[in-house]
């Protein structure tokens, strides 16, 4: 029996975090009421559902378009999906299918040390569904409430060419592709809460081959772990079934998160006649090529972009690079504080030790964080010039932290200066050495570790002011000089 | 026009629409009657004609992301066949 | 019931004779005047509702105090159609009225809003006294419904009407009315009651709150006894609506009174053969002609080929268009419901019994032709025909200044004829009618009518934002007696 090798390709829809809806001006806030964020066009009232396209949703499409490499069509137009079902108030779903905004874009991504590219085959703009509340499950429940908040709200649906070819690419490019929509900022990307959700065609077939064997649609994905599991089961599934010489059913499967398995869909076999034609409502948007140059120009370097420089530009470590691209707010925290100081090592080790740190403490995010770029920079500095201590910048650091002071408020209010000064240094170093006549006779015995405790005693009587290479150093010199 | 009775059904069926065996005649009848048949449009399939989806249009119409008023919930439910506090009811989506 | 009031005759005709400008004029100045207007309002309203039976709701004998209460509240302000009474198609929405729409799906179906052009109306100072009588949804004229009732002609008895609204207007008991035009249901219905009907450039006025079926056809237009007040209701609801993709840019519309500027008319040669055309119609229309050329216009027979193709593409492409557009009618937010053992059949069961005979066809019909194996067969050869004739119209349309046409191959049809008899899916009313609509161009219906017979329409399609040329051409017509 020829190996066989699995065809994936994947339906990303992805929720655009504008203020309002797609074609009608009812807010989009998560959690609101039920059926409290509604309006003749999104109910799908009659004589109400005249749509009028919202701007914004559109130029978060065509951001989105060109981060993934994607021609921009001149002219766009919007089409409806004909269906009945619950959670569509108008009986058809606006959305794009004979020209969308994006088209022929491609996503790179690493696949063992290589780059593989995978293809997207269109990206669209569309509106989302109402959401049903099933009481006591969706099997059992006598009858089930409808809310329309979601209704209407925007979505874009990226569509893959089918060239992954396995569960760990679909995993590698759901990431890539996450990264890439929350730079461009017009998404929350979150699996959990919705914003990033992911629908997957699986076939297999003989290694080789160019025909596409029956595929099902796998769906009810929640998160990136489940994505590839789902996936990772209809292979495996398809493969036991192809292999026992029974043939893979085209239909549409759910994603059993509890029992770890897929399982076929009621009622979803038969293909759906959606009758899609062009929304005579909305007529065709002619899209402004210097609008288009307008909104590239405010794309920022992209996650892969930016991981070449930070490697060969700052020197740092891949592992260092991969983890600061990871975030865009992180990396630019980078980048803002090596402008003032430019130390990418230590930058990027605080950032990761320290930042971070407190971060996860307060379960803040980067966006939330007081601190500005320039003054960590110069809390670096002011450690480098010996002005403050390792440990009182740690100190003074928690400060910025909690107040978003500047390091040179915190260390005046405080009194922070390091004491450097040889002359009052001096002075406290012989009063600790009269004061510890014990310690003084060990370190000359030959327990030379004594020397720690005595500058303890130094450092206490300067609350930890001192300088502490210098007060080693004094100490040593009048041990000596004494004995 | 020439159609199946079961293509009349199916396409009633995807209106959600039942069709009595009588006006699955009366239809068959006007379809029949209608006075553009299959011939007229296999010739218009030859001729190379853009398509007229839309009334005459201008310019673009869009509009900025400000949020606007939403109904209020009673307006809302007023017109709802079955609906609780908030939510419109529907019988159960699985067969 | 409630009994009419007893109005001397010289009260009862108060606003018959004056146009909706005079009218608008007297109530200002004339508080003594609003108070006879009312009392005729009534007894004008109730008299047409007895006999003809055009409102699917209105004030009822409630009208005359209405009246009075929001009059006096605008009084104040300078308004164009201060106190001109009108009606709507009961397929636009007001706050006021239920919107039934013929239709047993929407029975007590109250809109939380109102379409942009009545709330124009309303800003201007215009009365609304109810809804009137459509077809179920507006779906051709009014012959019969689902709802039962039918109104009767006032210039044709035991005729139809067409709609409630062109009865309101033809019986003088308003001034003007708005209705929506998608095969031309406007125009015919206005010429079965012998006045005029205009139906605007696509786009002209805003759709928002018609409760359409064809977004691609339909047009909100005017029905008035006088060309001056179509003129005069454009000009105050013809205006952009932001929250309609598909409202135009409001363009400059002043007609100057009653000098044509038309000269060159077209008419298609082929005028004649149209196969429902009736004879008096045809004898009409052709004496029309010799009169036009005598007054000196410039008359040509014109050949187009595709114009006469125009009724059955715009059924088709009207068809799937309907399909997806009611679909909303669903018995989940608003409407009559059937209960079902589960989703998909409570939706059967609702849709079965809330649509009638011809709405359902004719929805069944869209589906049909829109299906995966005749999507390209049918229904995007529509929408090519569909351009055909556009071209055909508009390159007529830089060589003329108008068309002219009968606007119906017939005079209004008897009571009691069910729209089936004359073909559900093929609209032959709508011979003349329907390829303005395809077209998206402004076309007038004016008034024939002579002693001891039915009323009968000419059409003049015109070019596209040509309304101010349509309505001037009218009144010259109108004053030289034509
Ligand atoms: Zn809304």
């Amino acid at each position: 029996m020829t190996q066989l090798e699995s065809v994936i390709g994947l339906e990303v829809h992805v929720e655009l975090h504008t203020k309002t809806k797609l074609f009608c001006r009812c807010r989009t806030d998560f959690g609101a009421e039920p059926n409290t964020q509604v309006c003749p066009v999104c109910l799908g009232l009659p004589g109400g559902a005249l749509p009028v396209l919202n701007q914004k949703a559109l130029a978060y499409a065509i951001k989105a378009s060109l981060a993934l490499n994607c021609r921009i069509a001149k002219e766009i137009t919007f089409d409806r999906k004909n269906y009945f079902y619950a959670d569509l108030p108008k009986g058809y779903q606006i959305s794009q299918f004979f020209q969308p905004v994006g088209t022929k874009g491609y996503v790179e991504i690493e696949v063992d040390g290589k780059v593989k590219k995978i293809a997207i085959r269109q990206l669209h703009l569309e509106e989302d569904t109402g959401k049903l509340i099933h009481l006591g499950g969706i099997l059992s429940s006598p009858y089930s409430r409808v809310d329309f908040n979601r209704a209407g709200v925007p979505l874009i649906e990226i569509v893959t060419e089918p060239d992954i070819r396995s569960a760990e690419e679909a995993r590698l490019f759901l990431q890539k592709l996450r990264d890439i929509l929350r730079y461009i900022d017009i998404s929350d990307c979150k699996m959990q809460e919705g914003s990033l959700r992911c629908d997957a065609n699986v076939s297999v077939r003989p290694a080789g081959s160019d025909s596409l064997g029956n595929k099902t649609e796998l769906k009810n994905m929640n998160s990136f772990r489940s994505v590839y599991q789902g996936i990772e089961y209809e292979i495996n599934r398809q493969r036991e079934l192809v292999m026992r010489g029974e043939s893979v059913l085209p239909e549409t499967r759910h994603w059993d998160e509890e029992n770890e398995v897929t399982r076929a869909m009621r009622g979803k076999l038969a293909s759906a006649d959606y009758r899609c034609f062009p929304d005579p409502n909305i007529p065709p948007l002619k899209v402004d090529s210097s609008w288009v140059e307008q909104l590239a120009d405010s794309i920022p370097e992209l996650p892969d972009a930016r991981l070449k420089r930070f490697v060969e530009d700052y020197g740092l470590p891949l592992r260092d690079a991969q983890l600061l691209t990871g975030s865009r707010e992180l990396a630019e925290f980078l980048d803002a504080t090596l402008a003032h100081y430019r130390q990418p090592k230590a930058v990027s080790n605080w950032i990761q030790g320290e930042l971070l740190r407190l971060l996860n403490l307060e379960n803040m995010g980067i966006t939330s964080c007081k601190v500005k770029p320039q003054d960590l920079g110069r809390l670096l500095e002011m450690v480098d010039k010996g002005v403050i201590s390792g440990k009182m910048a740690k100190d003074i650091w928690e400060e910025m932290f909690a107040s978003g002071k500047g390091p040179e408020t915190i260390v005046k209010e405080k009194g922070l200066v390091q004491i450097s000064d040889e002359n009052i240094l001096g002075q406290i170093v012989a009063e600790v050495i009269q004061e510890n006549p014990n310690s003084v006779k060990d370190y000359l015995g030959g327990k030379k570790k004594a020397i720690g405790f005595l500058v303890g005693q130094v450092m206490k009587k300067t609350k930890g002011q001192a300088n502490p290479q210098l007060v080693n150093k004094l100490l040593r010199e009048k041990l000596t000089e004494g004995s | 026009m020439h159609f199946s009775r079961e293509e009349i059904q199916k396409a009633a069926q995807d209106a959600r629409i039942s069709v009595s065996a009588q006006q699955e005649e009366e239809l068959l009848a006007e379809l029949k009657a209608f006075p553009l048949q299959e011939d007229f449009f296999l010739r218009l399939q030859k001729e190379n004609v853009e398509q007229t989806c839309y009334g005459p249009v201008e310019e673009n119409i869009m509009a900025s992301d400000e949020p606007g008023a939403s109904l209020p919930l009673s307006e809302v439910l007023q017109n709802a066949p079955d609906a609780d506090e908030s939510c419109f009811l529907v019988p159960k989506v699985v067969e | 019931m409630f009994l009419y009031p007893v109005i001397e005759e010289e009260v009862f005709a108060i606003y018959a004779h004056l146009s909706a400008r005079e009218l608008a004029v007297e109530v200002k100045k004339n508080e003594g005047f609003r108070e006879k207007m009312a009392a005729a309002l009534l007894q004008k309203c109730s008299s047409a509702q007895k006999e003809y039976d055009l409102f699917s709701s209105w004030y009822g004998e409630k009208i005359a105090q209405k009246y009075k209460e929001v009059i006096s509240e605008k009084a104040s302000s300078d308004k164009k159609l201060l106190g001109v009474p009108y009606v709507l198609d009961d397929t636009i929405c007001s706050l006021a009225f239920p919107a039934a729409c013929g239709s047993p799906m929407l029975q007590n179906y109250r809109p939380p809003f109102e379409a942009y052009a009545v709330s124009l109306l309303s800003r201007a100072g215009a009365f609304l006294c109810g809804k009137a009588r459509v077809a179920e949804f507006g779906l051709g004229c009014l012959e019969e419904s689902p709802l039962g009732a039918v109104t009767a002609n006032p210039r044709g008895k035991g005729h139809i009407a067409g709609s409630g609204a062109a009865a309101a207007v033809a019986s003088g008991a308003v001034s003007f009315a708005l209705g929506v035009d998608t095969t031309g249901e406007l125009r015919e219905a206005a010429s079965y009651c012998g006045i005029f009907a205009l139906k605007p450039s696509y786009g002209a006025i805003s759709r928002r709150g018609l409760i359409g079926f064809s977004p691609s056809l339909e047009q909100a237009g005017i029905l008035a006894s006088r060309s001056s007040d179509l003129a005069l209701v454009f000009q105050e609801i013809a205006v952009r609506d932001p929250q309609d993709a598909t409202s135009r840019e409001t363009f400059s519309f002043s007609p100057q009174g009653d000098q044509a500027k038309i000269r060159k008319i077209a008419v298609p040669k082929d005028w004649s053969s149209v196969p429902s055309l009736h004879e008096e119609v045809k004898k009409v229309f052709a004496d029309k002609l010799e009169q036009l050329t005598a007054m000196g216009f410039e008359l040509d027979y014109i050949s187009l080929p595709h114009f006469f193709y125009a009724p059955a593409a715009g059924s088709l492409l009207a068809a799937v268009e309907a399909f997806s557009s009611l679909a909303n009618y669903d018995g989940v937010r608003f409407g009559c419901r059937e209960e079902g053992r589960h989703l998909q059949e409570m939706y059967t069961k609702t849709r079965s019994r809330g649509f009638g005979k011809r709405s359902s066809n004719f929805i069944i019909f869209g589906a049909l032709v829109s299906s995966g194996k005749y999507y390209d067969k049918y229904f995007v050869q529509a929408q090519k025909l569909r351009t055909l004739i556009k071209r055909e119209l508009l390159a007529c349309l830089l060589e003329y200044d108008c068309l002219l046409t009968p606007t119906v191959p017939f005079t209004a049809p008897l009571l009691g004829r069910k729209a089936s008899d004359h073909g559900g899916l093929n609209f032959v009313e709508a011979s003349y009618t329907m390829a303005a609509n395809l077209a998206g161009l402004p076309a007038l219906s004016y008034p024939v009518l002579s002693e001891g017979s039915l009323p009968l329409g000419l059409q003049f399609i015109g070019r596209d934002k040509g309304e101010a040329d349509l309505i001037e051409i009218a009144s010259f017509l109108k004053k030289e007696n034509f």
